[in-house]
């Protein structure tokens, strides 16, 4: 099966374009969560309501204009355009999530790192990130969980090049005449198994991070 | 190892005024201590004294140098923090190595120098050790390495002994002490214990909402309080207040005091003239000032009262005693036979009044 061309791209795709959704959605993440998790700022609940909220807009009302929009930008079939609707959409999350396990962090730590020499980006990145990191861990696999299962944009946006995954599998079901049944089965079970290792290995900080937020 | 000054600095959260106006000079190798009820801004002027909170108006100079606007890192302070706020992804050793890994001192320089306050403070052997591995005056050791070995010219604290227990409290209080007197650096304390402060401090500014309502060195301000607020703060048992009347007769200098049915009387001192006055006071006076005469005894300052509770602490006494609503605390000997519902006769010393004005609160001289 791996010996079939697309399905091994197509993986490959999948993992590249999930892995950096969730580079890009930590980087944006952290630093927004920070700002709304720690500084003194106006309106600091108004823009997370307003970043949440977009998040009530369905999908399919923004897909034809997504699809316009990358194609004027030239993005169509590329792991940009890929990687920015995902990074678009799990944003929102990742900001909410952050925020939360930041606010965890006693504020004292932060005090003590800029004493001892830190930025405020500094002791966000050498202590805060460091000290939320089951939090963290968590936040960056549901990232890349949420790149690796969607299917909608990835349909929509790409042709041959990047084609991920998931459209990989309907793809096998509905090109064929006669949809070799087995194949798409074992497809569909390669494409859980990075996501059920990534959960496994890190099992042990997701749930600390789910259950306590932050060690100590 | 510098005179820090601060002049009128003030900061606000929004509508909150946190700190109104702090003024204080503090002298080079001073042990000050900040003291204050909770929510009276300790924390807050400290803060704004490390450079981890803007000033909303105000100065503040180190040596003579305005370092207002300065970072954190660029003023050579360091700061002790009531929870340790110890890094807990590093090592015992990260922890106190990190301030110097951030000024990029060569690695064997470190490693000398976080063994050597590491030995000073006794925890050498838990260099290795993960913080969440460590008990709590075990974390506040490595919380004053970590300090140390900056060589800070300030140390600031914000209350670094109130989350141990009694035992420890009273241990590590002395080891403070102990340090400050070793290395001799400028320090800023911040407590809401008044003992605490008493025994570690050579001056107290006492803090009430937002304002220091006395800066002085520490026995001055547990002698002569100028505020009934800070007469009451600092010392345990709490001062004695009376609530009353008090007439000072200018031409013998002779002084009565009467509340409730209560009268007191002291004679004036011959050759000392007095200003004569009438007024309502708050009488004040400490428990070790009260002195217990013979039961019928008669004589200058003298009240008579009923025991109403006793307080024996083994070294010595408290004897509470109330006459109408007048009410006063005395320390004594643990073996005077003195019980509950006696008739006692107190004396109290006129020099060792504190007389406070009824309406203001501040501290009159007759
Ligand atoms: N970040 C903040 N935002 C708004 N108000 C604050 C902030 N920090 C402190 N305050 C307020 O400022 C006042 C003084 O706080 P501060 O922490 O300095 O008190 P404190 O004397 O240290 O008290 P404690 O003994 O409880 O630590 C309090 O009323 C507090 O609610
Ligand atoms: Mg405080």
């Amino acid at each position: 099966m791996l010996s079939e061309p697309d399905v091994a791209a197509a993986l490959r795709n999948s993992v590249i374009t999930a892995t950096l959704t969730m580079v890009v959605c930590l980087v944006f993440g952290s630093l927004a969560a920070y700002t709304l998790a720690r500084l003194n700022m106006p309106r600091k609940n108004l823009l997370l309501g307003i970043s949440v909220f977009s998040r009530m807009i369905p999908s399919m009302v923004l897909i034809i204009p997504m699809f316009l929009l990358m194609r004027a930008a030239s993005l169509l079939d590329s792991y940009a355009a890929l990687v920015i609707v995902y990074s678009a959409f799990l944003l929102p999350y990742v900001i909410w999530m952050l925020k939360n396990f930041f606010e965890q962090v006693p504020v004292a730590l932060e005090s003590a790192a800029r004493m001892d020499g830190c930025t405020r980006l500094g002791a966000l990145f050498r202590v805060m990130i460091p000290a939320a990191g089951p939090g963290v861990v968590a936040t960056a696999v549901f990232a890349f969980i949420g790149a690796w299962n969607e299917f909608l944009f990835g349909l929509i946006l790409t042709t041959r090049q990047v084609v991920p995954i998931t459209v990989k599998i309907s793809a096998l079901v509905s090109s064929t005449f006669h949809s070799d049944t087995s194949l798409v089965a074992a497809t569909g079970m390669l494409a859980i198994i990075p996501v059920v290792v990534l959960v496994i290995v890190l099992n042990r900080y997701i749930v600390r991070g789910l259950v306590e937020g932050v060690k100590m | 190892m510098s005179r820090v000054e601060l002049r009128g600095l003030a900061k606000s959260f929004g509508p909150v005024q946190a700190v109104k106006d702090v003024t204080l000079e503090i002298p080079d190798h001073a042990f000050v201590t900040l003291l204050g009820p909770s929510g009276c801004g300790k924390t807050t002027t400290l803060n704004m004294l490390a450079g981890l909170e803007k000033v909303t108006r105000g100065e503040i100079l180190v040596d003579g140098q305005t370092i207002t606007d300065w970072a954190p890192h660029e003023r050579g302070m360091a700061m002790v923090f009531q929870n340790y706020a110890l890094y807990p992804h590093m090592d015992v050793y990260g922890n106190i190595a990190f301030a110097l890994k951030l000024q990029k001192v060569p690695k064997a320089d470190i490693d000398r120098r976080v063994r050597r306050v590491a030995s000073a403070l006794e925890v050498e052997k838990l260099l290795q050790r993960r913080i969440s591995q460590l008990s709590g005056g075990q974390q506040q050791r490595v919380a004053l390495a970590r300090a140390m070995v900056k060589e800070p010219k300030v140390f600031l604290f914000d209350e670094p002994l109130s989350n141990l227990d009694a035992a420890l409290r009273t241990r590590m209080r002395i080891e403070i002490k102990r340090l400050h007197q070793q290395l001799r650096a400028t320090s800023v304390f911040v407590t809401h214990d008044q003992e605490e402060a008493m025994i570690l401090s050579d001056y107290i500014a006492v803090m009430r909402d937002g304002e220091v309502v006395q800066y002085g060195r520490a026995d001055e301000v547990y002698r002569k309080p100028n505020h009934i607020y800070v007469g009451t703060f600092i010392g345990k048992p709490r001062m004695s207040i009376m609530e009353g009347r008090l007439t000072v007769d200018g031409q013998t200098g002779g002084m009565a005091f009467s509340a409730d049915g209560v009268r007191i009387a002291w004679a004036g001192v011959p050759g000392r003239p007095a200003k004569a006055m009438e007024v309502d006071v708050s009488l004040g006076i400490r428990a070790e000032d009260v002195k217990i005469l013979a039961a019928g005894a008669d004589g200058d300052g003298t009240m008579t009262g009923e025991v109403n509770l006793l307080e024996p602490l083994g070294s010595d006494t408290y004897v509470e005693l109330a006459n109408g609503k007048v009410s006063i605390t005395a320390r004594t000997e643990p073996d005077r036979g003195i019980g509950l519902g006696d008739k006692v006769v107190v004396q109290l010393a006129r020099p060792k009044l504190h007389i406070f004005d009824g309406k203001t609160g501040a501290r009159i001289e007759p």
